[in-house]
């Protein structure tokens, strides 16, 4: 059996991309309880420290409006006609569970990571 | 914009047509933001090598493309286990059918080695067939998943009973096994049209005496039998009491026709009014190939006996293993 270093930056990199991605959904219903573009909420979630590539942002935003959480349309603004999402009220239903459910994980982490370390006896 | 506009058609080529004008359309918009807010902040058009340095970060249009499809793989996780199983079966049986055309094709016209080059030749075509269409079915297993619900309605009830390391049988051993058997039955098969098979240039002067009438039948049905258990070896690569009694029968038929053979007394008997090359008769060589058949019918019988009572002595402790008392983790065959 092989060992992947500790100090690999990939086995961090990956494992952050997967614990990044369940909380990015949260975060962009939550930031679309407020109607906005494609570039304005990817400026949104930068600002709020949540950093998040277009690749993976605009088909996110497509497969939540699939899903129906989100609605969209095409209206001008600025002189250019833009995308705006907004969260519909499917969307706002899912989100308080989904913040439910983050805010119980965080709990449950915090209680683990509080615990002494101790090994099996 | 050009670049933009190179960028956008190229995104557009691998996107599902249906949505490809919405899709791109958002790009667009999006990175034309992208660029006017940093023109903004810079003050002055932005340079080609720094239109480009944002298309480079928005990614590869394949990759930002793929990003949209709604399946990104061709297997998924739930299939790709027994995908890569039934690949494996698949490319095995095929070695298996190359291996048995070689085989059979060597017994029928000679030339081994032209059989064989024949056989390396075509099994990467054949390899590649079985892989081609293994790969299109289970891509469509993939696309329709959703409507199967074999991953989720399961019964932990049904899985293969706990398999220990001694009970593993070896997977090549067992294709091995099962091409020997189909290459001798394929030869007992061709043997009464052709005695020649047995008796080598001897068949010129000999003849199969009547007894082989009888057991021909029997010996091809036994070894077509111990092909089929080396075949669910293969599959299911470990044992297990009924096989192990299947074993002990296929044996113990094995015994009894070596007795029947034995019993019958004369194996081959001269051709008649035939003398051999220098004149003599070949009573003395009937006589010699005789005696060589009986020793061979002998031997075979101690194996098939010696082989029964291994069989049985396995059987009776897989039957002790089985039981709950006698589970020892460790020893389970990962």
């Amino acid at each position: 059996m092989t060992h992947r270093s500790e100090s690999d930056p990939g086995v961090f990199t990956n494992l952050r991309l997967e614990l990044r991605r369940g909380c990015l959904t949260v975060a962009v219903l939550a930031a679309l309880r407020t109607e906005q573009y494609g570039y304005t909420l990817r400026k949104l979630l930068e600002e709020s420290g949540l950093s998040v590539d277009e690749g993976t942002l605009y088909p996110l935003l497509r497969r939540l409006e699939t899903q129906g959480l989100l609605v969209s349309e095409w209206r001008e603004h600025a002189k250019r006609n833009k995308r705006f999402y907004r969260l519909s009220e499917t969307g706002a239903t899912i989100l308080a569970q989904l913040v439910v459910e983050l805010r119980s994980i965080d709990t449950s982490l915090n209680k683990i990571l509080s615990e002494p370390i101790h090994g099996i006896a | 914009m050009e670049l933009l506009d190179r960028y956008l058609q190229a995104v557009r080529l691998f996107l599902p047509s249906s949505q490809q004008d919405d899709i791109v359309r958002e790009l667009s918009e999006n990175l034309i933001s992208q660029v006017e807010d940093r023109e903004e902040a810079l003050g002055r058009r932005l340079s080609e090598e720094e239109q480009a340095d944002i298309l480079r970060r928005h990614g590869h249009p394949m990759v930002v493309a793929g990003k949209y499809l709604t399946q990104q793989h061709l297997i998924g996780p739930a299939l790709i286990s027994i995908y890569l199983f039934t690949l494996k079966i698949g490319l095995a049986t095929a070695l298996v059918v190359t291996a048995l055309i070689a085989v059979i094709g060597t017994i029928l016209h000679g030339e081994p080695v032209q059989h064989a080059v024949e056989a390396f030749l075509a099994y990467p075509g054949r390899a590649f067939f079985i892989f081609g269409w293994t790969t299109l079915v289970f891509a469509a297993l993939e696309y329709t998943q959703a409507k199967l619900s074999f991953t989720t309605k399961w019964d932990p009830r049904k899985l293969p009973k706990v398999v220990w390391a001694e009970h593993r049988i070896s997977r090549a051993n067992s294709l091995l096994e099962f091409i020997f058997s189909i290459a001798c039955a394929a030869w007992f098969t061709l043997i009464p049209g052709g005695p020649e098979l047995l008796l080598g240039p001897a068949a010129g002067f000999l003849s199969l005496a009547p007894v082989w009438d009888l057991v021909f039948v029997p010996i091809i049905a036994l070894v077509l039998a111990s092909a089929a258990l080396s075949l669910v070896n293969f599959i299911r690569p470990y044992w297990s009491s009924s096989r192990s009694l299947c074993r002990m029968a296929i044996h113990s038929g094995a015994l009894f026709l070596s007795v029947v053979l034995l019993r019958a007394g004369e194996w081959v008997t001269a051709k008649p009014g035939i003398t051999l090359p220098d004149g003599s008769s070949p009573d003395v060589f009937v006589s010699i190939v005789n005696t060589s058949f009986e020793i061979g019918v002998f031997v075979a019988m101690i194996i098939s006996v010696v082989e029964i009572f291994r069989e049985f002595r396995r059987w009776k402790s897989r039957r002790k293993q089985s039981s709950p008392s006698e589970s020892t983790p460790a020893r389970i065959a990962m």
